[in-house]
């Protein structure tokens, strides 16, 4: 690929990511603690690969809309379990760069106004259709069509053939972003193309061109996957890739549970963002008993987002409250046992134009400043202070929400709490039916994923911020072929929030997959054109390569 | 020899005796409930026998269980939402902490008092509903037979073809959030009226059965003769009568409803994530159980919630028993 | 016989109020169906679900076509997994009830002897002991004990699965891997089954032909379960039928925490993921199949006891 935008995914994880169990959070400022690293530890490497095995895979839900990649609603579970099947056209390195997958290449013109992407040759669907420009061309139509992708999309106007190999997108704006949005956190996978037409068939029996084929599937009980024995790809030494004969994936929606059945020996692998899973997992990492590999490259922030065209969050003073009350610190420690990076900004330390402190100063947890705030709003506002915070209903989140509103309330507010399960509490953000509610979202390396989600009447820009100078940023950054103004105008949009508090930042979510010491390569393989592995993005890990020692 | 079936027992003492385990399950609890109990009726024999100690205990654990609950407010304990940040996980004995803290550092003590508060609520609260509701329905059914009869029978066979924890699942979910009678309903409300419905059809199950065997008695029989009204009868001569098996069942009813209440807390169907239950408080423990790092979380509210509904189950057992004259040693 | 035919047409009234209440379910959501069910649909996908439902019809002609498409087998396709709601209560069902007779077989098991054994020496100390003992048993809910066995036999020591396993080996395997959700079950059951056989226990041997068995010198063993347990054994039965119907979806709370794929694991999770048509379809399952039992257990009891035949008859 000849462009070098970074990194990134773009994001409509709409339902999916935002979906993957929102998560909490409070205000800005405060230091950061703890050093939990990105990227990798524990038992990737071990050896030489060896094919055969299989492996049960703990996921942390069910995907009950099936896994049609143009049409589902996928949360992080169900997008591991999609990228077993369908490969996407392009997927990040280890910096963050996206680079060609299932391309060949991904071309933009000189005004970024036409990407033109060529497939590798002689690589077939898992029901013998051939990957080319037709295939190509089917699937952009079916993302655009779909409610999810629609608005994501918006700014593609038509798609061209070219030649059997190559397809032209023709963009409304300049798209500098957009190789980032071909990867779409690992879910824009290339569909087969006579699967897209029904789309029952396409959520219960997937084909695409990935490492392992659809083999069966009992609802809230697993879903198999077999080795694609024509997979297009080889690792560096030759071998045929996938080394798995089989993954069963299991959803284990009890977290306490999944670990038990991974330290019993009834998983081998498992996914988890849950800070007590994580504790315990690293205590049975130094026995040497688990193994781990943990993630916060392009991690998804959790944070309390608030409404910001209703009382009280439409008034500075409140959400400056709100963030001066809240003791993040404390948060961290009792829910996540420490673990989680605390952050001011909504950037990942790898998302261009991150910076770190964008408020000055930051804001720090300040019981005293945030008492005479709270009685600075109350003294406008007929002496309330009241609102509702809302937040999905398990333990983990619960119990976040129950220590923000004690510490909101010792600094004189008046809160409640409101729970429901995610697919409700998502509804209700689409509805405007919230004051403060406890979110994550916003992973990836490219700032420009985000445009949707903060773009004034974007139908997701959920806390209805309105902000000239944000919309600005977001425009601009789309189109500016100067990598210097795409990069001043993002660390202007952070310091919008910053000076703003549109919402109050917590910390980046933390992933872990624990598994047993015998399971490696949870990284993948060595990409396709060299240049290293594939980097890990929030949730998403490649399947390709796991396999499993003697 | 061959096997003689046992004699015909007199009309009184067989009616609804098929349905029926004697109390909480403490499993699928709620289908306890919808079973009615074999209640014998029989004479009502005054203090023949002693209370054991069993029952004293009982009593004494709920009077101090209820007590507390009540007083609440006013007793010196740890005010329900305040935090010590220094009793997070820490164990029983922490100075100032009887029990401790739980995972995000309420005082577990006042925490399980004020979860009593609310769970001895949800459990008297829906209990009442089934007794008001359940009650009249059954005392009036079994004593003017006919048509009402008919109808209320057919209507409780209906309520009571739902398995009782799915249908109170079901309702807890529909009822929340709604608007009924111009009352929105809050967590507590939508939990007491889901358990409350589901407990109706049992407890009026029972009074039916209780008062059918009562009416057909000789002082009811003359009290009708002497033109009593109706009301009179029902509420003066057959009442008092038929209490004593409802107030059994009652003790076992509440017990059932606090474990369903902990159920649907358990699985975020509850009266509300923040607030103190002891469904909520096991919940919120399990994570520190399977750590180790604190087990006391879930042990000590799994042991309150044990001796409660133990206490009410022996409670329960001891009045049937002393309205009973079937269960009598060889 | 004239019973039977009675309770045959209760039956069916029965059935379809059931049926017609499980069908209001949908009618019941607040707003607009197609809506609610699927949120985030296309307007195409949303005008199928209002077709395949036919809110636009009137209501008892709605009724009237939901119940012949359940009557033909067909429950409805869930709107998010896009599979037939039949498909996935087939493979739900039969999790659950081998989860049911695992656990009652289990509970039967420990309650027959110890319920026999108890009546024959009531009174005793070991009958006291037992009763204490059931009576534990019997405030543990279910829940709690299965965190503890979970804890002490699948974690720390590793007898036990500690979720469901999806394939088990041979019989011993699957003996295994049902255990702890079972045993947790049984608990509770067992000590209703206990208590309940005991009491008719005691009541059976008080009967005239008992004493006049033990004058002929037949053997206490002989007595007990020859002659005085089939007697006792009709409200043990009955029991067992009610608990067996409320166990088919009610006993989630064990379902959802050990992960077992069964019916009340699918009505939790069509509950929390708002598939409210797999949640219909789900309700009238378990619901047709409460009654059923039900039914079956009043007929055979009302067979088998005599009491009730001679009550009828004097009534």
């Amino acid at each position: 690929m000849q462009h070098s935008a970074r990194a990134n995914r773009w994001s409509v994880r709409f339902l999916a990511s935002v979906a993957a169990l929102a998560v909490v959070a409070a205000a800005c400022g405060g230091g950061s603690s703890n050093k939990s690293g990105s990227g990798s530890s524990g038992s990737n490497s071990g050896g030489t690969p060896v094919a055969g095995g299989s492996i049960t895979y703990g996921l942390d839900a069910e995907s009950p809309e099936g896994f049609c990649d143009t049409t589902a609603q996928l949360a992080a579970a169900g997008i591991l379990e999609n990228l077993a099947i369908f490969d996407t056209l392009t997927v990040p390195n280890e910096k963050g760069q996206m680079v060609p997958y299932l391309a060949q290449s991904v071309t933009p013109s000189p005004d970024y106004k036409t990407w033109t992407i060529k497939v590798r040759p002689n690589i077939k669907f898992q029901d013998g259709e051939p990957l080319d420009s037709n295939a190509v061309k089917a699937n952009f139509e079916a993302y655009r069509k779909g409610p999810l992708f629609g608005f994501v999309f918006q700014n593609i106007v038509d798609e061209r053939i070219v030649d059997p190999l190559t397809v032209a997108v023709d963009m409304k704006v300049p798209w500098i972003a957009f190789p980032s949005f071909l990867f779409g956190t690992g879910r824009v996978g290339i569909v087969a193309p006579n699967t897209l037409a029904n789309p029952t068939s396409c959520s219960n029996h997937p084909v695409g061109t990935g490492p392992y084929m659809f083999k069966d599937w009992v609802v809230n009980d697993h879903m198999t996957v077999v080795k694609n024995p024509n997979y297009w790809r080889k690792d560096s030494a030759g071998r045929q890739l996938p080394y798995l004969d089989q993954i069963t994936f299991r959803p284990i929606i009890d977290p306490v549970s999944r670990l038990n059945a991974l330290k019993a020996g009834q998983l081998d692998l498992m996914m988890t963002d849950n800070g007590d899973t994580i504790f315990q997992a690293r205590q049975a990492v130094n026995q040497g008993t688990l193994a781990d590999v943990e993630n916060q490259q392009s991690a998804e922030i959790g944070y309390t987002m608030l409404r910001v065209n209703k009382p009280p969050f439409d008034d500075q003073t409140a959400r400056e409250a709100a963030a001066y009350a809240a003791d993040r610190d404390e948060l961290n420690q009792i829910t996540n046992h420490g673990l989680n990076t605390l952050t001011n900004t909504p950037f990942a330390p790898d998302v261009f134009g991150y910076v770190k402190e964008p408020r000055q100063p930051p804001i720090k947890f300040d019981l005293n400043k945030a008492k005479q705030l709270v009685s600075q709003y109350k003294a406008a506002h007929g002496g309330k202070f009241e609102f509702t915070l809302s937040s999905t209903n398990d333990p983990t989140t619960i119990k976040l929400a129950q220590l923000l509103q004690s510490q909101w309330q010792a600094a004189g507010m008046t809160v409640h709490l409101r729970s429901a399960d995610q697919g409700t509490l998502i509804n209700q953000a689409l509805g405007g039916d919230f004051q403060a509610t406890l979110w994550r979202n916003h992973p990836g390396a490219d700032p420009d994923t985000q445009y949707v989600w903060w773009h004034s009447g974007s139908p997701v820009n959920f806390g209805s911020i309105n902000d000239p100078q944000i919309d600005h940023d977001l425009d601009e950054g789309r189109s500016a072929t100067d990598p210097n103004t795409r990069k001043a105008d993002y660390e202007d949009l952070q310091k919008v929030f910053g000076q703003k508090l549109y919402n109050l930042w917590s910390w980046y979510a933390l992933w872990a997959f624990i598994s047993k010491p015998t399971v490696h390569g949870i990284n993948g393989p060595d990409l396709p054109d060299g240049g290293g592995k594939q980097g890990l993005v929030a949730s998403v890990h490649p399947m390709v390569g796991l396999w499993v020692s003697k | 020899m061959p096997e003689q079936p046992r004699s015909p027992i007199p009309l009184e003492e067989s009616i609804e005796t098929g349905s029926a385990p004697h109390g909480a399950t403490g499993l699928d609890p709620i289908p306890a409930v919808a079973q009615a109990i074999a209640i014998e009726a029989a004479p009502v024999h005054h203090g023949k026998r002693k209370l054991g100690i069993g029952a004293w205990i009982s009593i004494v654990w709920l009077a101090a269980i209820t007590g507390s609950a009540i007083l609440a407010p006013i007793l010196p304990i740890a005010p329900v939402d305040a935090r010590y940040p220094e009793i997070v996980r820490k164990g029983p004995g922490t100075a100032g902490h009887i029990l401790g803290g739980d995972s995000i550092g309420h005082d577990l003590f006042s925490r399980l008092i004020w979860g009593a508060r609310n769970s001895l609520t949800v459990g008297v609260c829906a209990v009442g509903i089934g007794f008001l509701v359940g009650g009249l329905l059954g005392l009036l059914a079994g004593y003017h037979r006919g048509r009402f009869e008919t109808v209320v029978v057919a209507i409780l066979d209906i309520l009571l073809s739902f398995p009782a924890l799915v249908l109170a699942l079901s309702l807890s979910i529909f009822l929340r959030g709604r608007v009924i009678l111009g009352v929105q309903m809050t967590g507590l409300m939508t939990v007491i009226l889901a358990l409350g419905i589901i407990a109706i059809p049992a407890i009026a199950r029972i009074a039916r059965a209780s008062t059918l065997t009562w009416s057909q008695r000789e002082f009811v029989l003359a009290a009708r003769a002497q033109g009593a009204k109706n009301r009179r009868i029902v509420f003066r001569e057959v009442l008092p009568n038929v209490l004593p098996a409802m107030l059994s069942f009652a003790c076992l009813a509440v017990a059932v409803v606090i474990v369903a209440e902990a159920a649907l807390s358990i699985i975020g169907a509850g009266i509300g994530p923040d607030k103190a239950t002891w469904g909520n408080i096991i919940n919120d423990g399990r994570g520190d159980l399977t750590t180790g790092e604190a087990p006391h979380i879930v042990f000590c509210a799994s042991a309150v919630i044990f001796l409660t509904v133990m206490s009410l189950n022996y409670l329960g057992d001891t009045i049937r028993q002393r309205f009973d004259v079937r269960e009598s040693a060889i | 016989m004239r019973m039977i035919v009675t309770k045959l047409i209760q039956l069916v009234v029965v059935l379809l109020v059931v049926s017609f209440l499980s069908f209001m379910l949908i009618n019941l959501l607040p707003g607009d169906p197609a809506e609610v069910i699927i949120p985030f649909g296309t307007p195409q996908a949303r005008a199928q679900l209002r077709h395949d439902i036919g809110t636009d019809k009137p209501l008892p002609q709605q009724y009237a076509h939901w119940l012949n498409n359940v009557l033909h087998g067909n429950l409805g396709q869930d709107y998010q997994t896009h599979q037939q709601a039949s498909t996935i209560i087939k493979q739900a069902l039969p999790k659950s009830l081998q989860l049911l007779f695992y656990a009652e077989v289990l509970a039967l098991l420990i309650a027959i002897p110890l319920g026999v054994f108890s009546a024959y020496r009531a009174g005793s100390v070991a009958d006291r002991i037992a009763n204490l003992t059931v009576f534990g048993l019997l405030s543990v809910p279910d829940f709690i004990l299965l965190f503890l066995l979970t804890y002490y036999l699948g974690v720390k020591n590793r007898v036990f699965p500690v979720i469901y396993p999806t394939n088990t080996s041979g019989v011993s395997g699957w003996f295994k891997a049902w255990f702890l959700p079972a045993a947790s079950l049984a608990a509770g059951q067992l000590a209703v089954y206990m208590r309940l056989l005991r009491t008719d226990m005691i009541a059976t041997l008080q009967e005239d032909y008992i004493t006049m068995a033990k004058s002929k010198g037949l053997t206490n063993g002989r007595i007990l379960w020859r002659h005085a347990l089939r007697p006792s054994s009709f409200s043990l039965l009955t029991a067992t039928g009610l608990s067996v119907g409320a166990l088919i979806g009610g006993a989630f709370i064990v379902e959802v925490i050990y992960s077992i794929p069964g019916m009340g694991l699918t009505l939790f999770n069509a509950i929390s993921q708002r598939q409210y048509v797999l949640l219909q379809a789900c309700v009238l399952v378990i619901a047709v199949g409460y009654v059923l039992i039900n039914f079956v257990v009043d007929i055979l009891y009302s067979v088998l006891d005599p009491r009730i035949r001679h009550a009828r008859a004097a009534a």
